[in-house]
């Protein structure tokens, strides 16, 4: 059992701040569905307006067709009767209760034969290979055991949807990288409508069908994480999806006979488009742009200023006068400090936006 | 859309009125609004009406009139130093140093038995509460007793036969003794409310510091302190407001050499029929009390989430060591609890034991105030205290009264302190808030006169409940009521709201939650609080002393008359009695609650 | 919005409570009529009416300022058959928590034993909240004024003690301005008029008798009186004149007394023979009874001027109302009888003449007719209560 999500036009104030301001999104049935931003963004507050442990201001929220929460029509469904389950950034484990007992309170609620309970905690603590810890206290477990019996309270109830408030943020780097890999094996079993809330890039863009990337209540772009990473909808979602960092380079653009001329760190590039009327930065991915170690015609000299070698792959912070670039090469070519190099972008991957309100500009 | 308009506010309205906690905030605020704002309200009234004793003061006292002629005697004109103001300034001076010498105290001996591995702590947590337990005016009196100036006459005192010398004066009578006997009454009850918070801090916080290089000294002070603040000011907060409020320690040891506090002058002006004056003087403890609340809440309220230190990871509560300093602490401690704990009670027992009270010859010793038959020679020939059938009565009543109010009080101060933290944007539970904790300035003996008017006849549905248990359950209660919401809170605060959204995601409704979630989790800290509870109203007097019938007679009301009548053996063998009592509940309490605690807490 | 639905709720509450207040004066009058009280006194008192209808009660409430009471209770039992439920209340309180009681109709109390006359006389006996009854076989032996307004079962008496052991020639004091000198400063024991307004009584009756007071101080050190300057700035700050008598008390408090309030603890510590330098002090009479030879001994200075004592009555009253009024009557009469013997002691003067006469030949010491003394003035004490206290606080 899996549900659609449809939330319109959801606003949610704290006083003067505008924690959601007009949010308007479907998450879709079956959808591994991530809720990215800095901060303070809204993210956890939209993810707990969904669960209903906060009451919106204005809007609708929709789950499986059925409303849950209208302003307009006064209707709120209690968190109870939403059918879904959440995990909670501290797992909110009751310290007063056993594994066992952690997993069966809610159980114990729904009207579940009494008689099938012992049976689904079993089942669910053996997929998440936690069988024999049932009579255990949480300050018994260890933190990786602590988030499994977390999600094994939310897979027994068996949800309509699954909602997870930074799940893994308390769990050391290893062990996060093994969560991911069997959350995500989890949802692909499954296939329940996932919403899943943290502030790490990777995390998102590892685990998510869809990712939501928001900024001040309010949403910057939602799409694949291919497309939020190869076509950042604006500067914003530009600049926060930067692995390890992306290049803001301003544009200097002039008017030629045939179209324009677009100087990018002394980098020119010509074309078959009217001059945009405001300033431009262009974003460029750090693996976007070549290095090589000799001239090359068109290419622009820069000088290393710093070699960051990570595995496979090799940064290097490049200098030029003022104008740092940072790229990242794949061939492991061991080049030195202060040594010259000269680079090409690779144009056609590069985003351009308006300098002044972070939209994106057309150029190529 | 003025169309759409009705069915919102309606619709709103149904909403609210079903959701649970907007029902209990309801029941709630009408339950305190009876019994707390309305004798508040009265004595309000009461400052400023003649009543008919009242034409002893002016001859155009018009009773039942409004007037301000009360005011301007007590706090204007040239009687008000006398009055008013130099009793503020000996309260102030006895009562704010009294209750920071307690606060320091019992805050360092609750960090050394909660969080050290000082050899004896257990031991060390049932003496030290002891001070407690005593009524205060047996503490005066136990003073009295070793200290007594040969200016009074009679048989020299501890002091006196031990040393030969007699004592300074100012160490018999005045600020000195007020100041000591208050803070060995009162550092108990720091002790308790600070520990209540001690023992729930989780120790990673303590030991992270410590792996970050910190001294023991700046843990104390950097993380164990800001931790433990919000219990730390409410501890002070309560026990100033205990110090100021005190009345038999002024009364004994300040009254004899006209060393006035606003209590004893409340007292006077019952006394001598001057009611008005006696309510104005409550009026103005009223006002101090809710200065002090109202500047710590300025200060702390908006904090109080920050110091939620139960997550939902349970939490380990492991003792810091104090290496070589362990045995000189276990000593200094001890040494403390011996003079402050076992040495009155044992001075009060070697009393009842004298045949003559102030010899303290062996010859002199008698069982007969204990166990002895009706002797028309000794005591106007009432029997020893465990033959004494009325006495026996007055035990059952005293342990019925407090074991119920006490566990009454426990939870509804946990519900209303619940109610307070989880929706404390929404103004019925700031108004709760302020509600519970009004009974807190209310003198017990101004309460106890309300509450005579107030239940003595039927009203509306409220039965008269003049002369029964009931009403004496309800005004003890209604006493304890802020304390309990005090140690309700912390114990709420330390809860994180996560625990309880997710058991409400599950489906979990309000009072599922509360009793599956919320009450076993604030369960050490509630039964601190009722422990407390226990303590107080076992060893309550002014507070019911005009409500007791010779059916509901207690303990305490016994103990005092005797007191009164220098019957100094079957006093102290009554307040030994009441303590011995006390500590038998007392450990009950703990036994009950220790069994589950301990399972989920403190196993590593 | 929630708010005014609250306030809404809340008002409709105070509304609902405010309506409950009643007045019945009619029932004032049906009661006197089958009590037999006030205006509807019997011509006579028919006692095997009153015993009959009493049993049939089956038992007595009393408010009573002494513990004594109790030791009545298995003996009314035993010769009426009913039951005494006393109440050991002290005077002040007694009438506080009557006077609430009868207020909210709450009719519980039959008989008070009380001596807070100057209250009785001035507020509860006008306002009709207490009943005088005189048993028709007492009438004869009480003076007019132990009979109405109100019935007198006893008096006591506030006097001065000495330790008689350690002064066995005679008294150290012989007059009430001997506590205000030098040697005898911070050695005087007094009892607190401010948390008992017996006591207050008794300062306020010696303040009544600024002539006497002069006159004494005359005779105690030879010449005339002067009264100092401290004591007119208070009296003039209070708007009242200075006389000997607030200078005595003026006096008295500089000389660093202190008050206690228990009055056994006041005599025992001035009676105990073993100390060497005993204070003396001012409490009640009949604690004399706690001498005992060889640990206590206390005796009052008869020879003190300008009085021995201060000397207040111990009333009997039926409470307005009384749901026992018939068992009131017996357990009155029972007091002024045999149930007289608990507080048949030295000290305490039986109003009764033939028993006083019997204490006199059984205590020694004078009769209380041959007791020099003042006499509480109710009316006195009553209006000048509050210019006591006042007066009290301010002198330093």
């Amino acid at each position: 059992m899996s549900a659609e999500i449809t939330i319109t036009g959801l606003t949610k104030n704290y006083g003067r701040m505008k924690a959601l301001d007009d949010i308007t999104i479907t998450f879709r049935d079956g959808e591994f569905l991530v809720l990215l931003g800095p901060s303070g963004c809204g993210k956890t507050t939209l993810l707990r307006c969904i669960a209903g442990l906060e009451t919106p201001d204005a809007g609708e929220i929709r789950i499986g067709g059925e409303i849950v929460f209208s302003a307009d029509q006064h209707i709120f469904t209690p968190p109870g009767k939403r059918n879904l389950g959440m995990v909670f950034q501290s797992y909110a484990l009751w310290p007063h209760m056993t594994v066992y007992d952690n997993i069966g309170f809610g159980l114990n609620l729904q009207s579940i034969p009494r008689q099938e309970i012992p049976a689904r905690i079993t089942s669910v603590l053996k997929d998440l290979a936690m069988t024999g810890l049932e009579n255990r206290y949480p300050s018994e477990l260890s933190g990786g055991q602590q988030q499994r019996v977390a999600v094994a309270r939310l897979l027994a109830a068996r949800p309509q949807l699954f909602l997870m408030d930074e799940p893994l943020s308390n769990l050391d780097a290893r062990l996060r990288v093994d969560m991911r890999a069997e959350l995500k094996r989890l949802h692909h079993d499954i296939k329940v409508t996932t919403v899943y809330v943290t502030h790490d890039q990777t995390e998102a863009l590892t685990m998510a069908d869809r990712v939501v990337i928001m900024r001040d209540g309010r949403i910057m772009q939602a799409g694949s994480p291919h497309e939020i990473y190869a076509r950042p909808a604006n500067l914003f979602t530009a600049e926060f999806i930067a692995m390890p960092q992306i290049n803001i380079l301003p544009v200097v653009l002039e008017q030629l006979d045939d179209g324009i001329s677009c100087i990018i760190a002394d980098y020119q590039v010509r074309m078959q488009r009217q001059l945009p009327e405001c300033k431009v930065l262009a974003a460029v991915r750090p693996e976007n742009i070549r290095i090589h170690p000799a001239a090359v015609p068109g290419a622009v000299e820069f000088k290393i200023y710093s070699v960051l070698p990570a595995g496979p792959e090799t940064f290097y912070d490049l200098k030029r006068d003022t104008t740092r670039l940072m790229v990242r090469d794949v061939n492991a070519r061991n080049l030195e400090m202060d040594q010259t190099v000269w680079i090409e972008f690779d144009i056609g991957t590069i985003n351009y936006y308006d300098e002044e309100n972070g939209e994106p500009v057309l150029l190529e | 859309m003025p169309m759409n308009r009705r069915p919102l506010l309606l619709n709103q309205l149904s909403r609210n009125l079903r959701s649970p906690h907007v029902i209990i905030s309801m029941v709630l605020l009408v339950l305190l609004s009876y019994l707390v704002l309305l004798p508040m309200i009265e004595l309000t009234k009461r400052t400023v009406t003649w009543t008919e004793q009242d034409t002893r003061i002016s001859k155009s006292a018009d009773p039942g009139k409004l007037t301000l002629e009360h005011w301007k005697g007590v706090v204007t004109g040239p009687t008000a130093r006398a009055f008013f103001i130099q009793p503020l300034v000996n309260t102030l001076l006895t009562g704010l140093t009294a209750a920071v010498v307690a606060l320091f105290l019992g805050a360092i001996l609750a960090w050394i038995i909660t969080r050290t591995d000082v050899p004896g702590k257990k031991w060390f947590r049932s003496i030290l509460t002891l001070p407690y337990i005593i009524p205060s005016f047996a503490l005066a009196l136990a003073w009295e007793t070793l200290f007594r100036s040969p200016r009074v006459g009679g048989q020299p005192g501890f002091y006196e036969a031990m040393f030969g010398v007699a004592p300074p004066f100012w160490l018999s009578y005045g600020p000195v003794p007020i100041i000591i006997t208050m803070i060995i009454h009162y550092f108990p009850f720091a002790l308790i409310l600070v520990s209540g918070a001690l023992a729930t801090i989780d120790s990673q916080l303590e030991e992270c510091a410590e792996i970050q290089g910190a001294s023991r000294w700046t843990i104390l002070r950097k993380i164990t302190f800001p931790v433990v603040l919000p219990a730390f000011s409410s501890a002070f907060i309560l026990t100033l407001g205990k110090c100021i409020g005190t009345f038999a320690l002024p009364f004994l040891l300040g009254s004899p050499i006209r060393y006035y506090t606003l209590s004893t002058m409340l007292f006077t002006g019952l006394s001598l029929g001057f009611e008005a004056i006696a309510y104005i003087i409550g009026f103005v403890l009223i006002a101090m009390t809710a200065l002090v609340v109202y500047l710590s809440t300025r200060i702390l309220g908006k904090n109080l989430r920050k110091y939620e230190t139960v997550g939902g990871k349970g939490f380990k509560g492991k003792p810091a060591s104090l290496g070589v300093f362990r045995w000189p602490v276990f000593t200094g401690v001890a040494i403390f609890s011996i003079l402050t704990s076992i040495f009155p009670i044992g001075l009060m027992l070697y009393q009842t034991l004298m045949l003559v009270n102030g010899n303290y010859g062996l010859d002199n010793l008698t069982s007969h105030f204990w166990i002895g038959q009706s002797n028309p020679e000794i005591a106007f020939g009432e029997p020893g205290v465990l033959h004494n059938p009325m006495i026996l009565g007055a035990s059952w009543n005293s342990i019925k009264l407090a074991a119920i109010s006490s566990a009454i009080c426990a939870i509804l101060g946990l519900i209303i302190a619940y109610v307070v933290i989880r929706y404390n944007k929404q103004l019925i539970s700031k108004i709760l808030d302020q509600l519970a904790f009004l009974p807190f300035l209310f003198p017990g003996i101004a309460l106890c006169a309300m509450y005579l008017s107030m239940f003595a006849v039927q009203r509306g549905p409220i039965p008269a409940l003049y002369g029964t248990f009931t009403l004496l359950v309800i005004i003890s209660v209604v006493n304890r009521l802020p304390y309990s919401v005090r140690t309700g809170t912390s114990a709420i605060t330390q809860i994180g709201r996560e625990l309880e959204e997710a058991a409400e995601l599950q489906g979990a409704g309000w009072l599922k939650r509360f009793g599956k979630i919320v009450f076993p989790l604030a369960a050490s800290g509630v039964l601190a609080g009722t422990m407390v509870s226990f303590i107080g109203i076992m060893r309550e007097l002014s507070l019911i002393v005009m409500l007791i019938t010779p059916e509901t007679r207690v303990l305490m009301t016994l103990g005092f008359r005797y007191a009164e009548e220098d019957q100094v053996q079957l006093g102290n063998a009554l307040i030994l009695l009441v303590t011995a009592i006390t500590l038998a509940g007392e450990l009950i309490i703990w036994r009950l609650g220790k069994s589950r605690l301990l399972k989920s807490t403190r196993q590593s | 919005m929630k708010g005014k639905y609250v306030l809404a709720i809340v008002i409709s509450f105070f509304i609902l409570l405010a309506g409950q207040a009643l007045a019945a004066d009619k029932a004032q009058t049906t009661w006197l009529k089958t009590a037999g009280l006030g205006e509807y006194t019997p011509a006579t008192q028919d006692w095997k009416a009153i015993e009959k209808a009493a049993k049939k009660e089956g038992k007595v409430v009393i408010y009573s300022l002494s513990s004594r009471i109790f030791n009545l209770q298995e003996e009314f039992k035993k010769k009426y058959g009913i039951e005494i439920v006393a109440f050991d209340l002290s005077s002040g309180i007694q009438l506080e928590r009557f006077r609430r009681e009868h207020k909210a109709g709450r009719y519980t109390v039959d008989v008070l034993f009380n001596r807070d006359i100057p209250v009785i006389l001035n507020e509860f006996l006008p306002k009709k909240l207490v009943w005088n009854f005189v048993p028709a076989n007492m009438a004869p032996l009480l003076d007019a004024d132990e009979k109405q307004p109100i019935l007198i079962q006893r008096w006591s008496s506030r006097v001065v003690f000495y330790n008689q052991t350690l002064n066995p020639d005679k008294p150290p004091v012989n007059s009430l301005w001997d506590l205000t000198r030098k040697e005898w400063e911070g050695k005087v024991l007094l009892p607190d008029p401010l948390t008992s307004a017996e006591d207050a009584n008794m300062f306020q009756t010696i303040l009544q008798h600024p002539a006497e007071m002069a006159a004494s101080y005359r005779k105690e050190f030879g010449n005339a009186i002067v009264i100092s300057d401290e004591l007119k700035e208070v009296t003039k700050d209070l708007g009242i004149e200075p006389d000997a008598a607030k200078e005595w008390l003026h006096r008295v408090l500089k000389n660093k007394p202190i008050f206690i309030g228990s009055t056994t603890t006041v005599f025992k510590n001035i009676g105990d023979v073993k100390q060497k330098n005993p204070p003396v002090g001012i409490t009640t009479y009949s604690k004399i009874r706690s001498n005992k030879e060889g640990v206590l001994n206390a005796q009052p200075v008869f020879d003190l001027e300008p009085v021995a004592a201060v000397s207040s009555a111990v009333t009997l009253l039926i409470a307005d109302r009384a749901p026992h009024p018939n068992a009131a009557k017996l357990l009155i009469r029972y007091m002024m009888e045999d149930g007289f013997k608990p507080w048949d002691v030295q000290g305490d003067y039986a109003a009764r003449s033939d028993v006083m006469a019997e204490q006199v030949s059984k205590y020694g010491g004078p009769s209380f007719q041959d007791l020099s003394k003042w006499i509480v003035d109710p009316d006195y004490i009553n209006d000048t209560k509050y210019e006591f206290l006042q007066l009290f606080i301010n002198l330093r």
